[in-house]
């Protein structure tokens, strides 16, 4: 399903476009290297609006491997979260590709009749939102459900996951709570209990911790750990903490100021599974953060530059206005 | 906090606590009062202020007797002859009048009456409001066909299309149905079409990348979403339909509290109008409430 007009409302689009239905297969077979999940060749992302262009993203290319956690980080205003939702089949990029090789979803299912094998509806990808996403009409365990019943999962068998992905973020005792009964922290606990319940091949996480307090921030990136060290989804987390990177990723993809693209990746060799309190003190993790603050705050300082420019130009613009009158 | 100080800190913070306090105290010095800034507890609650205070005795007692303390008011200046019981009334007569028409069931049967036209009334503009509103809040073409004679026919007084409403469907119930069901209406489409469109977008995109379907769509997120800013609606209805069934039973009417109240207008019958005005005002607090439990019902996951 390719749908190119630009006609229709929000609403319109959403739906017409729901997901990666509208990514095109690739025409033909693909030379990558073995392992590969997601490459991103050459994208650029331009958004159009009043106010002229704005490049959010330019030539970014990157590879990322299956079963890998990879943090991307980089001033605010990047792109960063352009990135994202391009890989999530939400926003699409202006030009270049995104290949995602998808898995091998054939598996055997019990039926009444016996065993078949049956390609099940496995998404590709789950998305953890920054902001508040959960639903405030359903209830924590209905949040949780989301995923699986509009894949079309049996009311039992969603229970029965739901209830193990509540169990694990630690909210048994809320599953039937509404979120406005919850705490920012349990909101956005939720919020992950739904992406994993999902079994999605990659999960994206978009600042899932940005708007917590530190002492929730600590506690989640731990349970995240443990959660992702039990599966070994690959998984893409955009931060802008470089402690947080460090904590969770396997590699950190550093972002130039607007219009984003890849700055440099730096491998993170600390070892598995990690503890977050023990690894700050870690000089390893000291090495690895001062390497990532020195090419991060070039680039914090060039955004800075941007601001400050734009603010100018728009001075400038209205003094000009003024003229006229 | 110099580096040495920290230290220390950090080694008292390790020892157990009566011992931290101990060393606190050991560093203690004589600080004259003129450099120390005192901030006092708050004070004690005066008598004076637990009876006359924002949240006192007074206001409390206030808030529960001041009707009785209007209408004994009222008494007594109808007693002492300066208002004109005439036009005015008094509390005393009002219930002498109040109590025939209880006893003899006529109040009820125009309460009946009404009730079921603005049942009915309302039952009719607001399904109908919810229905337009959800699919102009979700289809843009509709909503662009739609929204002008929407906001053309919207500002016209409900009261000004009496007269039509009556020529169109006769004197019987159905003119005085209609006219609720149309004050209800717009005011249930609009704030349904304005809950739909201010849904908050997290949610539409939370639902396209778990992949709901169109109808998953509107049943899980649309319909929901869009649930509080309708019962405001219906709030909003409620409070119309009930100006309109009085207007509405104006004229070409044989019962209905309304009916009740012009009728009495026509025989100077002032004691007989405040009954039905009080008729009025509980009827539409019973209706309020009866609204409120609705919504508990309908939107459990709200805060109330």
């Amino acid at each position: 399903m390719y749908d190119s007009s630009q006609t229709h409302s929000a609403v319109e689009n959403i739906l017409k476009n729901a997901g990666h239905s509208s990514v095109r297969s690739s025409p033909d077979a693909l030379r990558l290297p073995a392992g590969t999940k997601i490459a991103v060749r050459d994208i650029s992302k331009v958004f159009r609006t009043r106010a002229g262009k704005i490049v959010a993203l330019e030539h970014m290319s990157f590879m990322i491997r299956e079963g890998e956690f990879v943090c991307v980080v980089g001033p605010s205003g990047c792109g960063k979260t352009t990135l994202l939702r391009i890989l999530a089949g939400l926003e699409r990029q202006t030009a270049g590709k995104v290949y995602i090789v998808k898995g091998d979803n054939e598996r055997t299912v019990m039926t009444r009749e016996g065993s078949t094998i049956s390609r099940d509806s496995r998404p590709l990808t789950s998305i953890v939102f920054q902001e508040q996403s959960v639903f405030p009409w359903l209830t924590v365990k209905q949040n949780v459900e989301y995923g699986l019943r509009m894949r079309g999962v049996p009311g039992e068998e969603r229970s029965r996951i739901a209830d193990h992905y509540i169990k694990m973020i630690g909210l048994a005792e809320f599953a039937n709570a509404y979120p406005h009964q919850l705490s920012g922290g349990m909101k956005q606990r939720t919020s992950v209990a739904r992406a994993f319940a999902n079994d999605p091949e990659i999960l994206l996480l978009d600042e899932p911790f940005g708007a917590l307090d530190e002492q929730n921030r600590v506690l989640l990136q731990q349970e995240l750990l443990r959660i992702w060290e039990g599966s070994r989804k690959t998984a893409i987390f955009i931060t802008h903490s470089i402690d947080e990177a460090l904590i969770l990723g396997d590699r950190v993809i550093i972002m130039t100021a607007r219009p984003g693209t890849v700055k440099a990746i730096v491998d993170v060799d600390l070892p598995r599974p990690r503890q977050v309190t023990d690894l700050k003190s870690q000089p390893a993790f000291l090495d690895l953060f001062r390497t990532i603050w020195g090419q991060l705050s070039e680039e914090v300082l060039k955004t800075r530059e941007l601001e400050r420019s734009q603010k100018d130009r728009a001075r400038t613009r209205r003094s000009d206005h003024r003229s006229a009158f | 906090m110099g580096a040495r100080e920290l230290y220390d800190t950090e080694q008292a913070l390790k020892l157990p606590g009566p011992k931290r306090v101990q060393r606190i105290h050991e560093e203690a010095q004589m600080i004259s009062a003129d450099h120390i800034l005192v901030l006092d507890e708050e004070p004690r609650p005066t008598v004076s202020s637990r009876i006359f205070g924002a949240n006192g005795i007074l206001v409390r007692v206030l808030y529960f007797i001041s009707p009785a303390l209007i209408l004994v008011v009222w008494e007594i200046m109808a007693r002492l002859g300066w208002v004109d019981v005439r036009l005015f009334s008094a509390p005393s007569l009002i219930l002498k009048s109040l109590v025939p028409v209880v006893v003899s069931g006529e109040l009820w049967m125009h309460t009946l009456v009404s009730v079921q036209r603005i049942v009915l009334g309302f039952l009719v503009g607001s399904l109908a409001g919810v229905l337009l509103g959800l699919l102009m809040g979700l289809l843009p073409p509709i909503r662009a066909a739609l929204g002008p004679m929407v906001a053309a026919t919207f500002p016209i007084p409900k009261l000004a299309i009496m007269p039509l409403i009556l020529l169109m469907f006769g004197l019987g119930e159905t003119s005085k149905v209609v006219t609720v069901a149309v004050g209800v209406f717009y005011l249930v489409l609009i704030n349904t079409m304005t809950g739909v469109i201010n849904i908050d977008r997290i949610y539409l995109d939370v639902a396209r990348s778990f992949g709901a379907s169109k109808k998953d769509f509107y049943l899980t997120v649309a319909l929901p979403g869009a649930l509080p800013m309708i019962f405001a609606g219906l709030k909003l209805g409620m409070g119309t339909a009930l100006l309109l069934i009085v207007a509405a039973e104006l004229s070409a009417a044989r019962a209905g509290i309304g009916y009740m109240i012009w009728r009495a207008y026509d025989m100077f019958d002032i004691e007989r109008m405040f009954v039905g005005l009080i008729d009025m005002s509980i009827l539409g607090y019973l209706l309020s409430i009866l609204l409120d439990i609705l919504e508990r019902i309908v939107i459990p996951w709200k805060e109330h």
